[in-house]
Parts: C-alpha cells; sequence; structure tokens
C-alpha cells in the first residue's frame, strides 16, 4: 500500500498511511495540490520533509495521528464549545511530557496544522496556568520576574478587585 | 513518564522519543581541530606536547582497569589536543569557550563531585549546543542551596603533579573559590564525604550577583579573542591537575573544544561513569533547567489560544508574571473575549459602547491612572468595571442609588422597557411616559391612544404600543409623536413583538438568506388575529424638520385597504384571543386563549405551518429559540410544553408549576417560567431539566426578567434577586415596598420596576431605578480624582 513518508528534521522517515498523515492538514493539501492521485495506483511513496520538525517529536505528532485516523472531528466553528471542552483521557496521558516536548508538539501540530493537537497541547498548557500565583507561574516557567517593586505594587492595586471574592 | 512507552504503532518499534544523546551511529565525527588556526607558530605548541605526555599517563593509569569509558572520554581529549597543532574549524567554538568560561557559573546545588563535571560538560554543552540541552543551567535562585562553580580563566598556573584518579565515585565538595587555590587543596573533610553534602561557602556569595550562563559570546567579542583561541589550550594543558577540582575544571574547560555535533556524545561518554542515584539527581537538574517560558516562545496566536482558555483571574496572575507576560495579557481581544465569555456584557453593541470613551473609563475605574504600566487596556479595564459592578449586585450589604418617580397616579404599570438612557413605560391609562434613566426627570408624555396601553416595545427611535383602543400607534422617541396609526383590529391589541432582519440560513450557493428585509412588526389581538407590518423607522431626522411637523397628524393606515404600503399580512386562525406572541427570521409563535400554538412561517406569505395542540387551558406565554428550532409555551393547565416547530411535534412537557405559568423567559442557556403558585422554575434549555425552584415569594409572581447570572422577581411587596447558576436566593430590593410590584427590568447597570408605595395612606405607583454602577472615581472640577465613597461594605 502507497505510503507517505515524512521526514523529520534529522533526517528519520517514518512511512505512514494516507489516513493517518491526512491529520495534519498541511499535509493532507499537500498531497492535494501535489499527488492528487496518490494511493490509486502503485505509486511510488511520496516524501514530505518537515525540516522544522525533531524525529522524536515528529514521532509522537504521528502517534497521535494514527490513534485518531479515523476518527472524524467535528467541523464545528463553534469556538465557545472547542474551547470549553475538557481533555480526553487518553490526549492526557499522551500529553504527560516534559515542557520541552510539549513545547514541540504544540508547534508541531501549529505547523502541521493539526487543529486537535494544536487545541489539546494548549488545553493542557492553560491548565498548568490556571490558578497558580505569579510567583508559582514564575517557579513552574523559569522565569525572572523584571518589575520594579513600584510597578509590581501598582498592578497589583489596580488588580486588587478580583482577589476578594 | 509514569506509564510505559507505548509501542509506535506504524514502525513496530519503541517511539524514538527518550534522550538521544549521541549520534544515531554512536560515532564521533572526527575533524582536525586546527584548521582554522593555520597561523598559530610550532613555538607555541611545544609546551603543550610535554604537558601533554606527562597528562596522557596520568589519565589512563588512573582510569585502569578495564575499558573504562572514562578512559574513551580522555582518549578523545587526546586526539583534540594532538589534532590542534594542526588546524581544526573551530575558531567560534574555541572563542566562544573563551569567553564563556570568564563568565561565573551559577548552578543548582550538587554535592557530587562526578555530577560536578558532567555538569562542567553539560554546561558547556548548553552554551555552545542548545537543541541538545538548551538552559541548562537553571535560574538559581529558588535554590536554597546554591553551588557556585567559578570557571574564571585568570587563575594562578597549576602546579604539574600527577595525581591517582579515585574511582568516579568519589564524592567530593562543591568547588569554591578557596578550594581552588593550589595552596590549599580540597579539604579533607569533603575529600572523605560519600554523602556529598555540599560544604558552601554560599553565604559569602550574593546570590543576586551571579551570572546565568545565557547568551553566546557576540561575534565582535570573538573577534577580538581570535587570537588567543590556541593559548587557551595551551594554558589548559600546561599543566597537569593536582587535585580532583583541578581535574574536574581541566575536563570541563576541555570539553569547551568539543565540536557541536560531538557534544552529546561526550556528555554520553561522561554519564556513562555515573551511578543510578546520581543520574538521579541530575536528571531532576536537567529536566528543571529544560523549563522555559512556554507561553511567549510559542507564536503570539498559539499563546493567546492558551490564554483565552483560562479564566480572567489566572488571566491577571498571568499578567504579574514579569513584563513580557504583562505586555502579551495587555490584548484588546482577549478581554473583550473575557467580557463576553463571563456574560458581563449584554451584546456586541453594549460592548462597543462601553468601549468608545476610554477616557471615562480610566478616569471613573483605574485605581492608579497615572502610574500606569506601559499602556492601561481599555478593555481590561472595562472586565475591571463590569466585574466589580457584577460582585455588588449580588453582594446584599452593597446599597444601589435609588431613583423614585412618582407621576404615574395610581395607575396599574402594564408594561416596561428600559435602556442607560430612557425609561418608556404604559399603564392602564392612556399615556406612555418616557423617564430617564440617569436622573428620573420626565422626557416625553406621549398621548394619543384612547384606552389602556398594554403592550409597548421600542427598537431605536421607534416606539411601538398597543392599546384597548384596537389601534397600534408608532412614535418617534426623541420627538415623542406619534408618526402612524395602524388600524385593523377589531379588539385589544394585547401583545406584539418586533422582527429584525437575520440570517435565517444560507441558499445552494452558499449566500447568507437575510429575512426579514425590513423590521416588521407582529401585533396580536383579542379579536383572535395577527397583523403583520413593516416597521417604519424613525431615525433621529424628523427632529430636524422642524417644528411644523411637530404637531403634524399622524398618518392613518388600515389592514383593509388593499393599497396599504405596510400590512403585510394578517395571521387568521386562532378562535379565542391571541395572548402571547414571539418572532425571529421567518417565524412568528402565537399562543391563544384557545389553548393552541401556532406556528406561521412569514417566507410562506404567513402560512399557518402548524397547529400544536397539547395543552387543554389558556395559553399566557410562548418563547422561541430559533437555532435550535424549539418553541415553548406556559398554560393555565400547569404545564410547559416543548415543541420542535419544523416538525410540529411536542418534544416533552415541563410539569411541577402547580398553578398557571403566566410568565417565560428563554436565554441561551436557560428557560424560566415564573407561575401563580409563587414559585419561579430554572430549566435546562436545551435538555429540559428542572435546575432549580425558587420559592421565597409568598403570592403570585407578577413580573421578572433573567440573564446569565441572575433572575430578578416581583411578587406582592417582594423584589428578589437570585443567583440563576445556584438557584440560590441572594437579596430583596425595594423592602420598604408596600404594595405590588407590577414590572421589572434589569440591564447590566440597573434594575428599574414599576411598584405601587401607599404614602401617607393613598397609593401611588413609582417607578424605581436602582443603579449599580457608580463608579470608583469621580473627578471634581478643580481636576482633582477622589475616590467616591461607597456603602459601607465596599470600603
Amino acid at each position: 500500500m502507497t505510503k507517505v513518508i515524512i521526514i523529520s528534521s534529522d533526517d528519520e522517515r517514518f512511512p505512514v498511511d494516507i489516513e493517518t498523515a491526512s491529520k495534519s492538514l498541511l499535509i493532507k493539501n499537500m498531497i492535494a495540490d501535489l499527488k492528487p492521485d496518490l494511493g490509486d495506483g502503485d505509486d511510488e511513496d511520496f516524501e514530505i520533509p518537515t525540516p522544522n520538525v525533531r524525529a522524536n517529536v515528529l514521532s509522537k505528532v504521528l502517534e497521535w495521528c494514527e490513534h485518531y485516523k479515523n476518527t472524524v472531528f467535528s467541523d464545528e466553528d463553534d469556538e465557545d464549545a472547542r474551547k470549553s471542552g475538557g481533555i480526553d483521557s487518553w490526549d492526557r496521558n499522551f500529553l504527560k511530557v516534559d515542557q520541552e516536548m510539549l513545547y514541540e508538539i504544540t508547534l508541531a501540530a501549529n505547523y502541521l496544522n493539526i487543529r486537535q493537537l494544536l487545541d489539546t497541547g494548549c488545553k493542557i498548557i492553560a491548565e498548568m496556568i490556571k490558578h497558580k500565583s505569579p510567583e508559582e507561574l514564575r517557579k513552574t516557567f523559569n522565569i525572572v520576574n523584571d518589575f520594579s517593586p513600584e510597578e509590581e505594587a501598582a498592578i497589583r492595586k489596580e488588580n486588587e478587585w478580583a482577589e476578594d471574592r | 513518564m509514569s506509564h510505559g512507552p507505548p509501542q509506535y504503532p506504524l514502525l513496530q518499534i519503541s517511539p524514538t522519543y527518550d534522550l538521544k544523546m549521541h549520534e544515531p551511529s554512536g560515532k564521533v565525527v572526527d575533524t582536525f581541530l586546527t584548521d582554522p588556526f593555520p597561523a598559530f607558530s610550532l613555538s607555541h605548541a611545544a609546551a603543550p606536547k610535554e604537558s601533554r605526555k606527562r597528562y596522557r599517563p596520568t589519565a589512563t593509569a588512573s582510569n585502569s582497569p578495564g575499558p573504562d569509558p572514562a578512559s574513551e572520554a580522555s582518549e578523545t581529549g587526546d586526539e583534540m589536543i594532538i589534532s590542534d597543532m594542526e588546524s581544526g574549524p573551530i575558531t567560534s567554538l574555541a572563542t566562544t569557550t573563551v569567553h564563556r568560561l570568564k563568565r561565573r557559573l551559577t548552578l543548582a546545588g550538587l554535592g557530587v563531585m562526578a555530577s560536578l563535571g558532567v555538569l562542567g560538560v553539560l554546561t558547556n554543552l548548553a552554551v555552545l549546543d542548545e537543541s541538545a540541552f538548551l538552559l541548562l543551567i537553571a535560574s538559581s535562585r529558588y535554590e536554597p542551596a546554591l553551588a557556585v562553580l567559578t570557571a574564571s580563566t585568570s587563575c594562578p598556573p597549576l602546579a604539574l603533579a600527577p595525581f591517582p584518579l579515585p574511582s568516579a565515585a568519589v564524592s567530593m565538595a562543591v568547588v569554591t573559590p578557596a578550594e581552588r587555590d593550589p595552596i590549599h587543596p580540597c579539604t579533607p573533610a569533603a575529600m572523605e564525604s560519600m554523602t556529598g553534602t555540599p560544604v558552601s561557602d554560599m553565604d559569602d556569595q550574593n546570590p543576586q550577583q551571579l551570572v546565568l550562563p545565557l547568551p553566546l559570546a557576540s561575534p565582535v567579542q570573538a573577534a577580538k579573542n581570535k587570537a588567543s583561541a590556541h593559548e587557551w589550550m595551551d594554558h589548559y594543558l600546561r599543566r597537569a591537575p593536582a587535585t580532583q577540582s583541578e581535574l574536574v575544571e581541566l575536563i570541563s574547560k576541555l570539553s569547551g573544544l568539543v565540536l557541536p555535533v560531538n557534544k552529546s556524545n561526550l556528555a554520553f561518554q561522561v554519564m556513562r561513569q555515573l551511578e543510578r542515584l546520581q543520574l538521579l539527581s541530575l536528571c531532576g537538574l536537567v529536566q528543571r533547567s529544560l523549563q522555559h517560558d512556554l507561553l511567549t516562545s510559542l507564536p503570539l496566536e498559539i499563546s493567546l489560544n492558551i490564554l483565552s482558555r483560562l479564566d480572567a483571574e489566572s488571566v491577571l496572575k498571568v499578567s504579574q508574571v514579569c513584563r513580557l507576560w504583562f505586555r502579551l495579557v495587555d490584548n484588546n481581544k482577549l478581554w473583550c473575549n473575557l467580557l463576553r465569555r463571563d456574560k458581563l456584557v449584554s451584546d456586541e453593541l453594549h460592548l462597543q459602547r462601553e468601549l468608545s470613551d476610554p477616557l471615562r473609563l480610566i478616569a471613573e475605574w483605574s485605581t492608579s491612572p497615572s502610574a500606569r504600566l506601559p499602556e492601561a487596556n481599555i478593555a481590561q479595564l472595562l472586565y475591571k468595571k463590569r466585574h466589580i459592578i457584577m460582585n455588588r449586585w449580588m453582594d446584599d450589604q452593597y446599597e444601589p442609588r435609588r431613583i423614585s418617580i412618582s407621576g404615574h397616579g395610581a395607575n396599574i404599570v402594564t408594561c416596561l422597557q428600559h435602556d442607560e438612557e430612557k425609561v418608556i413605560t404604559g399603564i392602564e391609562g392612556k399615556v406612555i411616559h418616557v423617564h430617564s434613566t440617569k436622573t428620573g426627570k420626565l422626557l416625553r408624555l406621549l398621548k394619543g391612544h384612547d384606552g389602556g396601553v398594554w403592550a409597548l416595545k421600542y427598537f431605536s427611535n421607534t416606539l411601538v404600543s398597543g392599546s384597548t383602543d384596537r389601534d397600534v400607534r408608532i412614535w418617534n422617541i426623541r420627538t415623542g409623536r406619534c408618526t402612524h396609526i395602524f388600524r385593523g383590529h377589531t379588539s385589544t391589541v394585547r401583545c406584539l413583538d418586533i422582527l429584525h432582519p437575520v440570517q435565517i440560513g444560507v441558499d445552494q450557493n452558499g449566500e447568507p438568506i437575510i429575512f426579514p428585509e425590513v423590521p416588521l412588526l407582529v401585533t396580536g389581538s383579542r379579536d383572535h388575529n395577527l397583523h403583520v407590518w413593516k416597521l417604519p423607522m424613525l431615525n433621529e431626522q424628523e427632529d430636524a424638520s422642524g417644528p411644523s411637523n411637530e404637531y403634524a397628524e399622524p398618518e392613518c393606515y388600515d389592514s383593509k385597504d388593499p393599497n396599504n404600503p405596510y400590512l403585510v399580512t394578517v395571521l387568521v386562525g386562532h378562535t379565542q384571543s391571541v395572548r402571547s406572541v414571539t418572532a425571529y427570521g421567518n417565524i412568528v409563535i402565537s399562543g391563544s386563549y384557545d389553548t393552541t400554538v401556532r406556528v406561521w412561517d412569514l417566507l410562506d406569505g404567513g402560512r399557518c405551518k402548524h397547529v400544536l395542540e397539547g395543552h387543554n387551558d389558556k395559553i399566557y406565554s410562548t418563547a422561541l429559540n430559533f437555532k435550535n428550532r424549539r418553541c415553548y409555551s406556559g398554560s393555565m393547565d400547569l404545564s410547559i410544553n416543548v415543541w420542535d416547530f419544523d416538525k410540529g411535534k411536542l418534544l416533552y412537557s415541563l410539569e411541577g408549576h402547580n398553578s398557571l405559568v403566566g410568565l417565560l423567559e428563554l436565554s441561551e442557556n436557560y428557560l424560566v417560567s415564573a407561575a401563580a403558585d409563587s414559585t419561579l422554575r430554572v430549566w435546562d434549555s436545551k435538555t429540559g431539566e428542572n435546575l432549580s425552584k425558587l420559592r421565597r415569594h409568598n403570592s403570585a409572581i407578577t413580573c421578572f426578567q433573567h440573564d446569565d447570572h441572575r433572575i430578578v422577581s416581583g411578587s406582592e411587596r417582594m423584589l428578589k434577586l437570585w443567583n440563576i447558576r445556584t438557584g440560590h436566593f441572594v437579596r430583596d430590593f425595594l423592602s420598604d415596598i408596600t404594595g405590588s410590584i407590577w414590572q421589572v427590568s434589569f440591564d447590566q447597570d440597573r434594575c428599574v420596576a414599576a411598584v405601587q408605595n401607599s404614602k401617607d395612606g393613598r397609593e401611588e405607583t413609582y417607578i424605581e431605578i436602582l443603579d449599580f454602577s457608580t463608579p470608583l472615581y469621580r473627578t471634581h472640577s478643580s481636576g482633582n480624582r477622589v475616590p467616591v465613597l461607597l456603602a459601607p461594605a465596599m470600603e
């Protein structure tokens, strides 16, 4: 069966089914534009380089695509519904990775145009941010507080209204 | 990751996601070290050769027995030294290292010497091979125990003394500047310490001054140092290390000369020498170092995507993290979406209106308008305003500003509509009052009807009223003039609705279908019929047409006149009084005392699409959700029916009230019903689930309104506020009222109620305005801005 070969930035080759690869809108459109008859005959495999995705990341992303290969995501334009929806437990497990990996998967999902994966990545990162104090956030994301004490006091004062519920 | 690595299903192999420390081949990429230094004189090379000879046996001897990986590492180093005599493409590499070595490194507490050695290597890696280790060294200011490795190159020349290497696992104290002193080698205590407790003289160091090993050397600096690269190599190897700390330092320095492609390989070699626990502690450090600013390193659109999933409180916390994050949150779109999502604005018009006067918003609601950081985000400030006002509603200690308007005599107020400018009331008397919302002043008195006004609605500057005199009148609110009279109903006009042009679907080409083309008016009457009219839109221009027009007689149109330019159609079918009408798009829903609900399709000339039969008593109220194709009807038979108006089918019946369901109101999430049994019920508008039952009133509910936060309901002597989400009672309003609450209407800022009160033993009707929007600050005429003194609870 004809495969799509996705090549990572470090030249690792990942042969995958067309359905799996088509989870990426970028690749799907690429196939449609460049090789519309792919899969019809005994074509040679179609190579697609992804010059800014490392093999480690690409392998994870393709694992996701493989898992959802047969899932049809509703084409909902209802942003609110997408945003308020929870995180699927498989997705949650799948994205139990270190921050760097999460970062790269999110970037790759954006680059490859895999909306559901991008959304899930964003949701996970949002959960990391939610309900944390500024100090906890700095710790979590390794950030240096570069506000002057005066600025910090001014912002805190302006935001006081949200403190006491 | 706690769970085992899943098989990669496509390749039948384990996922490649793990620490890929070395080249896939595991081979060292071999290059001559001296390529970029063809000009180096051989005289310089003499000294290192000597030191190399001494160095090499030391290293190899110490690493025996067996093929210890350490020997490989030192072999590699040796090769490098030799090839350095020729040339190698490492100019920038070496000079960068030099530059780097001049920095002081801050390391998180690590007591194990071997790990420290690895760290030294990794530190260089971090600088030169970011893709391998990114920011290896965490900002350690949160670590209580800091170890300092000063990799300063300005240390005095080290004595050349053979030094037997103990096993790689020997623990040592952290290198401190004192310990590097060749005269005073490591303190014995530290040498012996197997637990590797760091002997840190951190207290002498000021952590704030420690420089993070971040950026690469600038090209300018690199060029300046170019010539000395070789000298450094030379300098490093001039002497064999005498102590462990010197050895580690040397290896760490040399590792800086390894090509970026080989860095991972080198680190891997060194790490192979570590024991499990050492690896673990290293692992923790590496992992922490890999944490980085996810939010701002992602493309802006993704960062905003992430922020858009946060609640306002979390977003505010984000803004307090650092300047970069503050600027990220300073985003109008983000806050506008929060305002919409948290339902703190009624609609888009409301949002735009509020944002249109930023200066006023700042003056009234910003805590520190002068000391503001980069820019105050106006939408963020609006969110603050809206949040504060919402909290005031829900705080039973907060007393809103109250305006009481008299002048209605003792008439029952039959209908009421208001906005931030005006309150319009219809009474069972013949006039319509227009009062100022802000001051309560009477603005207009609309006279013309010859009977009580029982239905009233306005849109923009056009007011429509229906009366017991069987007429429908169109008024210009601004001028107070009645411009049109629509005749034809043969009994009281009891209900009416206005239809706005909306998109009702898409045609075959995907183009939106807009219907109706112009605003329409539907009126329902006790004569069993409904009339559909084109609504004359009265813009402000009429003001300009002069006083001559002001007293002009209204134009009269009769529905029986075939040339009537306004009449669209007459909906005939009900066999008794039409009590309620709701319309949207092309659909008109009417509820009648004949116990039926009728669905009319204006796209089809006003044909009666369905007669919905199911109630067995008079229908008093209707509601319509066009998008979900559902309509609702409340009846004297105690039930609320939910219908599919496309199929004309009864979906289900909501039971629970035990008296007439006189009032229904629908919003996106909720259907609220109010009954004569003195209760209100909140239903899930989609599932029909009864979410809550509100019972604190003592008599039939006479009026209510709800939004996504609250319900305000009125009955005899009572006006109550409820939290619609929890179903809990929040507070009473106007507890001094002794009579009926006829009508209530509220928006985000105000609650307006028409009530009956007795003063001096005489019943009188009042319009009460409760205003929750008192600003935080007021600017006096002198220009001074002072906080407005609020009710005690807010202080």
